[in-house]
């Protein structure tokens, strides 16, 4: 008896796909597809999402490999539902976790025993999604286009006979790294956790910080190409609806025009006021922490898949200078930091400059003492002031940049060559003196004070022609150098608001949070231009005081 | 506000405390009381006439006022006017570069740096121009204030006596630049347009308060500057103020002794928002005069010609000085509270009014 039901559930399953088989073949001439030399036809999402799909499992089956037909990783995987209905997985290999689908999906599916009789056709989808497979996010689908989407995002799909739906769930199982301390922006105090390359991980980890339904996102698809998922979080009733519309504006009008968004620099610099200016215009940020506070003071993030570089907008130039730590050590010291930064930033911009211009034409502003040493140390110098500071300004930047690429072991090597020959050798030789190396160093360090690393660079790129301009105009020219600069500050927006916000046009609450950093029962209010709705950050009498004299 | 008292501040620094002690010798402090008080009246004058017509510069509505025909000659005057006052500044400025710190650079880079600054400006607007000037102006004051503590003890009380010694008629002679130089404010009559409909109310406020504050900071300088070199020396200092910085000697701390680099990096700053706010006025003006939409065509040709201008305007500083002394105020006052004065009488007696929906284009 037993023997007899096996051959016959063979017999049956064999005619089955036998059948299944034929359809196929039929399929596959009337396939809706423009067949022009078939295997080397391109396929784009908005011409797919425009094609639904067939009643027919083997059409559909037959659609889809001939769309992957040498995409990697691409598995059609027939099966039958409760042993009778024909059913099929589409997935990618490497872009799901194989156990899941087999235990979630599979499994539950083939042994499905319930006593109504399973429906060919119509009704069968629902009992699959709502009885059949238990994998936790499931949506169903009606074109080729969101199919696709799907398999290529890591999902499974489920195509069913007679049935102009589909079933997508989600299984993705890729590698990803896992949530370490972010390396551009370490701290003390604070928060360790950085975004990683997975967009999962960088949304979970500020929901996670922001417990409130407030919390709003919206996704965008990038790259032709790519398709990179892009998500704009921002606070409803925080943020402002012109900066959100302008955003979303500039990311759209990025869309599938670009081929590919590989890093978050690519929106950054199509979303720029100002395309041409070296200063960044979005603020960079691996920290979900910094997000958050962004997010609380109603600017938006841009977070993105496989990079853990998020993005803020808009935000003001004094944000640069702000790193997180700021917020979490006490206020006194965090003002006292803040000030060293900026000194930093002045030294960074103009140091090698102002030593220039000085040492060149302006010997008499510096009191006796330090003339005399100056001019002894360039005594014998065979190049003016600005040759010998370009370059040794130029020999530390080809230091840096070694030790940045190299291997470690080399780069210690790197350092010691460059310590050793730049330090000693080109002084004893002669060729620079030990002020100007003294200088360079200092301009270096500095420039490494900056907590944000794009405004840094940028700093780096100004100093080399505010250099020039002090050894060709002196004082005047730095000055020159340095109005120009500002007035380019002055010009640029991030997203409309301007770059300069708080300092001009001047809002005197603004500055609670800028040179100094005011304790937090005193920064009541969010930054003026861009929260106009809602500028109240906490109510006003937090400052702790003895019970009794309240 | 912060406009005016920058612009004024800027030229004014220079020059004020030598011009006003030729003529009023100890007594330069009461010049320019009297100085800021024209200052006041003219700038009220302005303001008010800025006011009739808010939503237009003055260029636009006088030929309304005073006719088509005189109505454009006047218009020509005040962008000349402005685009004089722009080249005067622009010669000044690398007169003193020239002669405290690159003696050997020839003049022409000197004005073509400050220039060029100007052009970027102007190419990005007057909102740039106004952004950068609440930044720069601020710290200059400071600065200001900074040299002038530095120097205080120096300054000795004997200097400004004895009060009047000489009868009144020098002190009024000394107040005549300083004088022409708070009627800059005047500029306002081709930037009211642009200033918001709410603010405009509060201008006649804001404008009075500038000349008030620029009257005590010009007064300080004087007094720092008579005081420590005595009327006799500051007034034959080219630059008593550049002097003031470098004279600042601190025992203590010999790097802090020469503030001449802080002075300069304000002063600067200072000069390029004076030199561009005028050359804005003047190019707007002249973009109005000869009704073109935009002004900014206008800009690079424009900025040549005043370059050559403040070239052969002058032969040398000594005929600058003497120019600023005694031709620069008269003619300028002339435009600033005579013809302000004039168009405002008429446009009062004819009841001319503005146009509705006539608003100021950029």
């Amino acid at each position: 008896m037993p023997e007899r039901k096996r051959r016959l559930v063979t017999r049956r399953l064999s005619e089955m796909l036998r059948e299944v088989q034929q359809k196929r073949n039929t399929a596959e001439d009337e396939s809706t597809l423009p067949a022009n030399g078939a295997g080397n036809e391109t396929y784009h999402y908005d011409k797919l999402k425009q094609m639904p799909l067939s009643a027919s499992l083997a059409q559909n089956i037959a659609v889809l490999k001939r769309i992957f037909v040498d995409s990697p990783g691409f598995n059609v995987r027939e099966f039958l539902v409760a042993g009778k209905i024909p059913v099929a997985a589409v997935f990618v290999k490497g872009m799901v976790d194989t156990l899941l689908v087999s235990a979630n999906i599979l499994r539950p599916l083939m042994h499905y025993t319930r006593d109504e009789p399973v429906p060919q056709g119509k009704g069968l989808l629902e009992i699959v999604q709502f009885a059949g497979i238990t994998t936790v996010p499931v949506r169903t689908r009606d074109t080729i286009g969101e199919i696709v989407r799907d398999v290529l995002e890591g999902g499974v799909v489920l195509l069913l006979d007679q049935e102009s739906r589909a079933l997508s769930a989600e299984v993705t199982g890729f590698q990803t790294r896992s949530i370490e301390e972010p390396v551009s922006e370490s701290v003390v105090r604070g928060p360790r956790e950085g975004f990683t390359e997975s967009l999962a991980h960088g949304l979970s980890l500020v929901q996670r910080r922001l417990k409130s339904p407030n919390l709003a996102v919206e996704n965008h698809f990038l790259g032709r190409e790519t398709h990179t998922q892009v998500s704009v979080l921002y606070i409803k009733g925080l943020v402002n609806p012109e900066h959100l519309a302008e955003l979303n504006r500039r990311l759209k009008r990025i869309g599938d025009n670009i081929d590919g968004v590989l890093e978050s620099s690519y929106i950054e610099e199509m979303i720029a006021d100002r395309p041409l200016s070296p200063f960044p215009q979005a603020l960079n940020t691996e920290r979900p922490d910094r997000v958050v506070a962004a997010l609380l003071e109603g600017r938006i993030a841009i977070l993105l898949e496989n990079t853990p570089f998020a993005l803020v907008v808009p935000f003001e130039f004094q944000a640069l200078m702000h790193a997180s730590e700021d917020y979490y050590q006490n206020y006194w010291f965090a003002t006292a930091i803040r000030i060293l930064r900026y000194v930093a930033l002045t030294i960074a911009l103009i140091g090698p400059a102002v030593y220039v211009a000085i040492t060149t034409f302006h010997q008499e502003m510096l009191p006796e003492v330090l003339l005399f040493q100056v001019v002894a140390a360039r005594q014998g110098i065979p190049f003016p002031a600005v040759i010998e500071m370009l370059l040794i300004d130029y020999a530390f930047e080809l230091l840096r940049e070694a030790g940045i690429r190299l291997p470690r072991p080399v780069g210690q090597a790197v350092s010691i060559v460059g310590a050793l020959v730049i330090g000693q050798a080109a002084i004893q030789a002669g060729l620079t003196s030990p002020l100007a190396v003294i200088v360079v160093a200092v301009t270096g360090i500095a420039s490494f004070v900056v907590p944000v690393f794009s405004m840094a660079f940028t700093l780096r790129l100004i100093r080399f022609p505010l250099t020039i301009l002090g050894g060709m105009l002196g004082l005047y020219g730095v000055i020159a150098g340095v109005l120009a600069i500002v007035i380019h500050m002055a010009g640029l927006r991030t997203l409309g608001l301007p770059y300069l916000g708080g300092v001009t046009p001047l809002h005197v609450s603004d500055l609670k949070d800028s040179v100094v950093r005011f304790p937090w029962w005193a920064m009541r209010g969010r930054p003026h231009e861009l929260s106009k709705r809602n500028r109240q950050r906490q109510t006003p009498d937090l400052k702790p005081r003895p019970e009794s004299r309240k | 506000m912060n406009y005016a008292i920058s612009i004024v501040l800027a030229t004014a620094i220079l020059f004020v405390p030598s011009i006003t002690a030729q003529h009023a010798r100890q007594d330069a402090w009461l010049s320019l009381l009297l100085a800021g008080a024209f200052g006041a009246l003219v700038t009220y004058i302005a303001v008010r006439l800025a006011l009739r017509f808010p939503g237009e510069t003055v260029v636009q509505y006088t030929p309304r006022v005073l006719g088509p025909v005189l109505g454009k000659l006047v218009g020509f005057i005040y962008v000349y006017y402005y685009l004089f006052v722009a080249y005067f500044v622009q010669r000044e400025f690398s007169e003193l570069i020239n002669a405290a710190y690159l003696s050997r650079t020839p003049m022409i880079v000197i004005i073509c740096v400050l220039t060029l600054l100007a052009v970027y400006v102007l190419y990005q607007g007057l909102e740039v121009l106004c952004r950068v000037n609440t930044v720069v102006l601020w710290s200059m004051i400071g600065a200001i204030f900074l040299i002038i503590m530095l120097g205080i003890k120096e300054v000795r009380l004997e200097a400004f006596l004895p009060i009047l010694e000489n009868g009144p008629g020098p002190v009024i002679l000394g107040a005549v630049t300083p004088g022409s130089w708070f009627g800059e404010t005047t500029v306002i009559l081709m930037l009211m347009p642009f200033i918001l409909a709410t603010d405009q109310p509060r201008m006649v406020k804001f404008n009075l308060l500038a000349v008030l504050v620029l009257f005590l900071v010009l007064e300080m300088i004087v007094v720092a500057a008579v005081g420590q070199f005595g009327a006799a020396q500051a007034a034959t200092k080219l630059f008593p103020t550049l002097s003031l910085a470098r004279h600042v000697d601190i025992p203590a701390l010999p790097i802090f002794s020469r503030q001449d680099a802080v002075f300069m990096a304000f002063w600067v700053a200072g000069m390029l928002f004076k030199l561009t706010t005028f050359f804005y006025a003047g190019t707007l003006g002249l973009a109005q005069w000869l009704n073109l939409k935009d002004y900014r065509p206008l800009i690079l040709p424009l900025a040549v010609v005043i370059t050559a201008l403040s070239f052969q305007a002058w032969v040398d500083i000594t005929e600058l000085k003497s120019f600023s002394g005694e031709v620069f105020p008269f003619a300028i006052s002339f435009v600033q509270f005579i013809l302000t004065g004039l168009i405002l009488g008429v446009a009062v007696i004819r009841g001319i009014r503005p146009q509705p929906g006539k608003g100021g284009e950029v």
